[in-house]
């Protein structure tokens, strides 16, 4: 009886073991869960800041506005090279501003239309001296007032042909133009977005294992005396 | 008497235990090596930030306490460096009050009239709620309480090394160059050849000639913004060039999980970026030159050769008559 009696209190032992084993497990699962459901969260944020950031750079408005300054920085950086059409460099030009990275618009400036003029040489009166064929400089007032005339409309006519240029090139081939613009940002947003996506999948695999590791198994061996006092029991003398 | 409770498979599930964690473990490593490798990527095409070690100013730390709208609370970082966050935690030298009531406030050695104390840290703490003044984290898991002098890297905005807007401007510089050279010879020419003409014309100082030295103005001009179209081209050539290298070197990384490679490959992109080969084909003739006094050359050549060959059909010495043009 005795022996009986311990091995029942032996069985309820193993099973409040048991019981709290799987206790524990479950305890671990759900922090594995957890923590697992906290990093994709967080990558996810991450994720969804980068992409939002991108849609709101492609977006209309910033788009508009990237080539309107592209317009104006190749308009300058074509007409600034000839004395006919500006400066021999752009005003307030500088290496960085000339083939540096564009910076990322806002989105928010107005797109004012594009005019033929340069957007950043200077409108001096044109010299038409210097346009002059040799001999030309013996002609009469009438001779210079005419092509000095048909300078500014030679001129003109070159700075229209300029900015269309740079219309053109702005919306793709130059090197600040919206298909470089674009590759850029889909680049950048595209690289956090894969490094998220290999974070998630290694952190994913992990889950996994975590996952499969097992509950402690107790078990409970009644003692080999309780068995061989069964026995005596039942022998009938 | 009684029996014997084991675990049947507690070897298997420490097992278990110890490659789940080593797993995690390899996993965090390698997440740390990648980001490694894309700093040391990006440093290697953008620059490295340069940094100017700055004393932290306490007076801008005024941190508070918010309740976001899921009730969770949230400490504003603002006017704090990049990776310091502002924590609360116990006073600076904070002890666990023993026995007796912390009377007269906790140990630490926080100013009492400061406004970043709560007022918790008044006399009766309880022992289960020590007192909690905000401090600063740094990025090393260091605390640094308030006075506490320490500096950080200040970005200056500036960076070292990489790929600088210079290089690309040398690039267009060096295409002008080669080109430049070759229109303003053009020009030479064809101003040059202009002049001939206009001068066997007689026509130098004539409206004509000044119609024609504006055209040639004009021409030097758009093929001038020509050359300067197609360097910019060439240079959005490159940048998709050392762009396409970048990625290679991203790639690379996330195939052998290795900065190190990362770097390495990085660094030889960079020093061995060769730009996509352009078209440095001599120019062809850009200018077009007006043909002047070409048509009276014409008319007095055929005139002069209907005069020989009329006079050659009129009777020889009959009369004494002659033609004149």
């Amino acid at each position: 009886m005795a022996s009986q009696a311990a091995d029942a209190f032996g069985e309820m032992g193993a099973q409040q073991k048991q019981k709290q084993a799987y206790d524990d497990w479950m305890r671990q699962q759900d922090a594995n869960r957890a923590a697992e459901n906290a990093k994709e969260q967080a990558n996810t944020a991450i994720a969804t800041g980068a992409l939002n950031q991108t849609i709101r750079q492609v977006g209309g408005p910033a788009q508009q506005a990237q080539l309107t300054a592209e317009q104006a920085r190749l308009s300058a950086l074509l007409q600034g090279r000839d004395p006919l059409t500006g400066s021999t460099m752009p005003a307030g030009g500088t290496v960085s501003s000339k083939y540096g990275v564009p910076a990322p618009s806002t989105g928010n400036a107005a797109a004012p239309a594009l005019s033929d003029q340069p957007a950043a040489t200077s409108n001096k009166p044109i010299d038409t001296s210097q346009f002059q064929l040799s001999g030309q400089a013996q002609g009469d007032p009438q001779f210079q007032a005419d092509l000095a005339a048909k300078i500014n409309a030679a001129s003109q006519v070159a700075r229209s042909r300029m900015a269309a240029l740079a219309n053109l090139g702005a919306y793709g081939g130059s090197s600040g133009g919206l298909d470089r613009y674009t590759t850029d940002i889909f680049q950048r947003s595209g690289n956090v977005i894969d490094r998220i996506n290999d974070f998630d999948r290694g952190n994913l695999a992990v889950y996994n294992t975590e996952q499969n590791v097992n509950p402690i198994q107790y078990s409970y061996t009644p003692s080999p005396i309780t068995g061989i006092l069964k026995s005596f029991g039942s022998v009938k003398l | 008497m009684g029996g014997k409770t084991h675990a049947d498979n507690s070897a298997v599930v420490e097992e278990q235990k110890k490659q789940a964690a080593n797993e995690a473990a390899q996993e965090a490593a390698r997440q740390a090596r990648i980001n490694t490798g894309l700093r040391q990527i990006n440093y290697a095409f953008q620059g490295r930030p340069v940094t100017t070690p700055t004393a932290y100013d306490w007076s801008t730390f005024q941190p508070t306490v918010v309740k976001n709208a899921a009730g969770k609370v949230v400490t504003p970082a603002s006017a704090l460096p990049k990776g310091y966050t502002a924590i609360r935690t116990t006073p600076k030298g904070y002890q666990a009050p023993a026995a007796t009531p912390a009377a007269g406030g906790a140990a630490g050695s926080e100013e009492p009239d400061s406004a970043l104390e709560t007022k918790a840290a008044a006399p009766a703490v309880p022992a289960a709620a020590p007192p909690q003044v905000w401090a600063i984290r740094g990025p090393d898991g260091k605390i640094y309480y308030k006075g506490d002098k320490f500096t950080y890297n200040q970005p200056t905005g500036r960076t070292t090394g990489g790929i600088q807007p210079s290089f690309y401007q040398n690039y267009a510089d060096a295409y002008h160059a080669y080109y430049d050279p070759q229109v303003a010879q053009q020009y030479k020419d064809a101003r040059d050849e202009l002049t001939y003409r206009l001068a066997r014309a007689g026509d130098l100082t004539s409206s004509a000639a000044d119609t024609e030295t504006a055209n040639l103005a004009q021409q030097n001009a758009q093929n001038t913004a020509m050359i300067t179209n197609q360097a910019d081209q060439a240079v959005a050539n490159l940048k998709s060039n050392i762009a396409s290298e970048k990625q290679k070197a991203i790639s690379q990384l996330y195939a052998t999980n290795d900065p190190t490679i990362a770097a390495n490959q990085a660094t030889a992109a960079v020093r061995d970026i060769s730009p996509a080969p352009t078209d440095l084909s001599p120019l062809t003739q850009l200018f077009n030159v007006a043909a002047i006094g070409g048509a009276n050359i014409l008319r007095n050549f055929n005139n002069q050769k209907l005069y020989s060959e009329f006079n050659q059909t009129l009777p020889s010495g009959g009369g004494s008559g002659s033609i004149v043009s």
